[in-house]
Formats: C-alpha cells, sequence, structure tokens
C-alpha cells in the first residue's frame, strides 16, 4: 500500500514545487500561447515520479 | 506575464530557503547564500561580456542581471540535491558525495535544462546567441552547462564544509567561488564555440 508521512513529503517538498511550477508552465504554454512543450517535460515528469515512488515507503 | 513568473519563482526560491534552513539550520542557509553570491557573479558577467545569451528587460533585477537568473542555480541546484537524496538515499553534506550522487544530480540538471530553456524561449525572457543549436528548443551546450555548474558548486560546497574551523570553511568557499562562477560561463562559452553549438 503507498503510503506518504508527514516527514517525507517535506522532505520533498523542493519537488513538489517543481512539479507545480512545471504544472503552471503547461498550462501558461495552452493558455497564453496556444502550444504545448509538453515532451520537453517528459524527462523532469520522470524524475519526480521516481523520486515519490522510491521515498513512499520510508517514514 | 513576466513578472508573474518572476514573482512565483521568487516566492518558491524563498520557500526552498525556508526547507534548508528547516531541514540543515544555518549550513542551509549559507548553501542557498553561497548559491545566490554565485548566480550573481555568473549572470552578471554574462549580461556586462554579452556572452552565452540575453536577457529581456525584466521587473525585477540583481545587478545588472535578472533577479530570477541569479537565483535559478540555486533553486535548480537544490531541487537536484533534494532529488538525489530521496533517489540514492545518500545524505548531502561536509564530505565529499559519491560518484553516483553527483551523477543523479547531473541528470535531474539536464531534465531542468529541458524545462526551462524553451519555456523561457517561449515567453520571451531569455535568448541564446544566434546560430545556437538546440533539440527541441533546448540548447546542447545547455546538457553541459546545467549538470557542470551543479557538479562543481556541490563539490566545492563539501569541500569547504569539510575545513576544521568557521574561518577556513569560510575561505574555503568564499575565495574560489567567484573563479567558478566566471569561470563557468567563460568555460562553457568556450566549449559552445569550440564545438560550434
Amino acid at each position: 500500500m503507498v503510503r506518504f508521512s508527514t516527514t517525507h513529503t517535506f522532505k520533498v517538498l523542493p519537488l513538489v514545487l517543481l512539479g507545480i511550477m512545471a504544472t503552471l508552465g503547461l498550462v501558461i504554454e495552452a493558455v497564453r500561447y496556444g502550444t504545448l512543450l509538453w515532451a520537453t517535460k517528459i524527462p523532469l515528469a520522470v524524475l519526480l515520479a521516481v523520486a515519490f515512488f522510491r521515498t513512499r515507503r520510508e517514514g | 506575464m513576466h513578472l508573474f513568473i518572476e514573482t512565483l519563482t521568487l516566492l518558491f526560491f524563498l520557500g526552498f530557503v525556508a526547507h534548508a534552513v528547516i531541514l540543515r539550520g544555518a549550513a542551509g542557509a549559507g548553501f542557498f547564500g553561497a548559491m545566490l553570491l554565485m548566480g550573481f557573479l555568473r549572470e552578471n558577467f554574462v549580461v556586462l561580456r554579452d556572452i552565452l545569451y540575453g536577457f529581456a528587460p525584466l521587473h525585477l533585477m540583481f545587478g545588472r542581471a535578472p533577479l530570477i537568473a541569479s537565483i535559478i542555480w540555486g533553486y535548480s541546484i537544490y531541487a537536484a540535491m533534494v532529488w538525489a537524496e530521496a533517489v540514492s538515499g545518500e545524505r548531502y553534506g561536509d564530505r565529499r558525495p559519491s560518484g553516483r550522487f553527483l551523477a543523479l544530480v547531473a541528470v535531474f540538471m539536464i531534465a531542468l535544462a529541458c524545462f526551462y530553456e524553451p519555456f523561457l524561449a517561449l515567453i520571451g525572457m531569455a535568448r541564446w546567441q544566434a546560430g545556437t543549436r538546440a533539440v527541441l528548443g533546448v540548447p546542447l551546450i545547455t546538457w553541459i552547462g546545467y549538470p557542470s555548474l551543479a557538479v562543481l558548486f556541490l563539490l566545492l560546497w563539501s569541500w569547504a564544509m569539510g575545513r576544521d574551523s568557521r574561518l577556513k570553511r569560510i575561505a574555503a568557499l568564499l575565495i574560489p567561488l567567484p573563479f567558478l562562477a566566471i569561470g563557468h560561463a567563460l568555460g562553457l562559452q568556450a566549449v559552445k564555440s569550440a564545438l560550434d553549438w
């Protein structure tokens, strides 16, 4: 079962903020510029996902 | 739009600083202070020497360069360090990080380059020199520039913090730091020119 603890969520808080920023980037691209540079965000999305799944069992 | 992104990045940056101070105490504040100084020196040098890239006129400036350019290095390096710690389980501090840890940091910095560069070009905040070679809007030289500065800074910090007195730690950090900041910009321009990237 996937379980997130407050401690570990806090430890990776900068990554959460970075994920929010990347998501906002996608929204700005789509709404303001009518385009999506989604392919260039795949590496970051994959790496952030790896971090969350690697830390999920700790704490 | 530019002001919104500048303000948001500054707020997130301050959140990162608070995170570092809560988890690492004074060392966290010093870590960010050093990265801010490095970013300030590097980006102002880039502007003054007109190398690598240029910036649009932005609202928040720090010297001759946009504030966002100075803080983005600390923001990015800290995020890469947190990610590498989360993935490797290795705690970064005053001991030299492992090669695996540094490789993870480098990979994350390249992923950040892929995120930042096309976006900054799209919204017109930064422009690389004309003729700069890129793939999907990501200049090839950033695949060297982003990871190399992060790895070199982390090595410098851990080496400096390993000194046995406070004065030695400060000197070991602050004396090489300007050389790292300016040398990195000059070195990157030299590599870019040599490879015709």
